[in-house]
């Protein structure tokens, strides 16, 4: 009796420890998580480009004055000038490319016009293979006299020492050293830098700052023109005697003699304009401005001053003023002459 | 010429009206019937149409005739029949007030009026202030024009709010009332003047006209314009949209300026060279964009 009076307690104790079970709410099941391997450490992947990317050197025989035209669609190029007859153009971890020669030298045989494009892989077609080459760096030596055409999307690029250049960046800065042909640079997106080069040189940017200095003309008509939309203008030792400058909201400065026969504009809507020409100079400035200022820390002779409300125009002289014009325009930026500090 | 013609002097008189009604239906019956009178009479007309003629301008001017003197007199007494109505009414008025029982009354009136304006509830001086409070709020709801709801920025000086409100990011989350969208508030920072002129006619106010040459510009940044609105959502990333609004707002604003030099002095040639500088800044600007999209194209 007394075994099932404890018997049906416990029991009862069950049921109601079971009863009490149900009622509590369940925890959510905790998903197991299922073993994973550790990965293995690997080097940085190079960019993604459609198709193989691999490293590809190519070369192909060339006159010294050869053609070469090409397409970037990003990557860092490096152009360099040698004196070898010979193209050698090299991609680490980009797409597999060809040289097209597009005409050869009927004497010598060697490629006078190039066309480097990326090769087709399988199941790609032309419309989808593009014509932009591309690579995490490519680098290309080609011969001194070299002229280069070329295009690019996202691309940071130097050009040493080749005959001419002509090259549109959107996005990316560009370096241009030892050019003797001449140069057309257009830079959407970046700076732009010039220096130790000649010929008629022509800067485009938008939003990037120009520098050009030790750039000088191969004839004298020659001219240098640069433009920038928000960033400032540096010319120091310039030898063109006609040069258009022209910033929208960046400065501009120009360090350097003026020129016989010299002809200077520079335009600025709401930067400065700061000249750095030497005392002995022989020059005649027109400075026309809107609501800016005009200063003149060296000796000028003022010619003409027509000064009204909102427009200024001041005519001065530097020495005898017969050698050169330069004017300068600026809506309410501010205009400084002042003197060039000889070098020892 | 017969026994009954006329002499030059009865001619004359007729001429100068100075003959009397009877006189002058007869000599007009005779003038009628004999061709000599007639012929008398059309060269004393002309003789005296040539001399009136010659005599014309100092007969006029300086010579106050009775015709002038009866005009003037006239008009003197038109300007005396012309009291105003508060003369009147103050006249009235005065000639009411002389006897002192009609002038108390009236002082009772006006105090009478004057409490009541105060001390009723709801009303005096509190009411109006209220009122004028109220239109403030219903006036300050958003404008669904948008031309009107984002005023150009031309018109104003770029700061640095402009510009962060321009840039998506940089927009404060709105607490209050709904705001114009940012991108199109980019949109409409530039609203060339041209645009805003009724079509149709070639009606130009006059704070509009144009300097030499500033039409040719207008024109040539009206085709940009149009051309930059259709590429910018695909040239143009939001750093770069903003940079260039910023460009733009300075060179409009600079254009505002001279351009307001300029009206004031079309002589000014600082100023329209500044002017012509900046309208050609501001194309160089816009042509950037087809440049650039030239180029991404070239690029496909």
């Amino acid at each position: 009796m007394r075994s099932f009076i404890s018997s049906s307690v416990f029991s009862a104790v069950l049921l109601f420890a079971a009863a009490v079970n149900a009622q509590t709410p369940q925890a959510p099941p905790v998903p197991r998580t299922p073993h994973v391997p550790p990965t293995p450490r690997v080097a940085p992947a190079a960019p993604s480009f459609p198709g193989q990317t691999t490293d590809t050197e190519l070369r192909v025989a060339a006159e010294r004055n050869v053609n070469l035209k090409f397409c970037i669609s990003e990557g860092t190029l490096k152009i360099n000038g040698w004196d070898r007859n010979e193209v050698r153009i090299f991609a680490r971890s980009g797409r597999k490319f060809g040289i097209r020669v597009l005409e050869r030298s009927p004497e010598s045989g060697n490629a006078t016009w190039i066309w480097a494009t990326p090769t087709a892989i399988e199941g790609q077609t032309a419309a989808n293979r593009g014509e932009c080459l591309s690579g995490e760096t490519i680098e290309m030596d080609v011969p001194h006299g070299a002229t280069l055409n070329f295009q690019g999307r996202s691309a940071t690029t130097s050009v040493d020492s080749v005959h001419k250049v002509s090259l549109k960046i959107v996005e990316g800065n560009i370096s241009l050293r030892n050019i003797t042909g001449g140069i057309s640079a257009t830079a959407l997106q970046g700076d732009l830098i010039v220096s130790n080069s000649s010929g008629s040189v022509s800067l485009d940017s938008t939003t990037g700052n120009v520098i050009a200095y030790g750039v000088k003309p191969l004839e004298t008509s020659d001219l240098l023109k640069v433009k920038t939309n928000s960033g400032s203008i540096m010319l120091q030792r310039v030898g063109h005697r006609q040069i258009e400058a022209n910033s929208i909201t960046g400065s501009l400065q120009f360090e350097g003699g003026f020129l016989v026969g010299g002809i200077y504009n520079f335009k600025t809507s709401n930067g400065a304009i700061r000249m750095l020409v030497p005392e002995n100079g022989s020059c005649t400035v027109s400075a026309a401005y809107g609501f800016g200022s005009f200063n003149a820390a060296i000796p000028v002779e003022t010619v003409t001053e027509n000064v009204t409300p909102g427009g200024k125009i001041v005519v001065a002289r530097i020495g005898s003023g017969e050698l050169c014009n330069v004017s300068l325009t600026t809506s309410s930026g501010r205009i400084l002459i002042a003197r060039l500090e000889p070098k020892n | 010429m017969s026994r009954n013609c006329l002499d030059i002097g009865t001619i004359q008189a007729f001429l100068d009206g100075e003959t009397r009604g009877d006189e002058t239906a007869a000599i007009s019956d005779h003038i009628s019937t004999c061709d000599a009178c007639a012929m008398m009479l059309a060269e004393a007309d002309e003789e005296t149409s040539f001399v009136m003629a010659a005599v014309e301008s100092d007969v006029n001017t300086l010579v106050p005739t009775q015709r002038l003197w009866s005009r003037i007199n006239d008009a003197i007494e038109e300007e005396r029949t012309k009291v105003s109505f508060w003369h009147r009414a103050y006249a009235g008025l005065t000639s009411l007030m002389a006897g002192p029982s009609l002038a108390t009354a009236a002082v009772v009136l006006v105090l009478f009026g004057f409490f009541a304006f105060v001390f009723i509830p709801g009303g005096g001086l509190d009411a109006p202030a209220n009122q004028i409070a109220a239109v403030p709020q219903q006036t300050a709801a958003p404008v669904n024009n948008p031309t009107q709801a984002v005023p150009p920025i031309e018109n104003e000086t770029p700061t640095s709010s402009d510009i962060a409100e321009a840039q998506p990011d940089a927009m404060p989350p709105s607490t209050t009332e709904p705001r114009a969208e940012p991108a199109r508030s980019i949109q409409a920072s530039y609203r060339p003047e041209r645009a805003t002129r009724p079509a149709g006619g070639d009606f130009r106010p006059v704070n509009a006209l144009y300097v030499p040459g500033e039409d040719s510009y207008l024109n040539t940044i009206e085709t940009l314009k149009a051309s930059y609105d259709s590429q910018k959502d695909r040239v143009l990333s939001p750093s770069s949209r903003v940079a260039f609004e910023r460009d733009l707002a300075v060179v409009e604003n600079s254009i505002k300026q001279m351009r307001e030099v300029v009206r004031k002095n079309p002589n000014n040639q600082a100023a329209r060279q500044v002017l012509y500088s900046s309208y050609q800044d501001k194309i160089d600007l816009l042509n950037s964009v087809g440049q650039k999209e030239e180029l991404l194209a070239s690029l496909q």
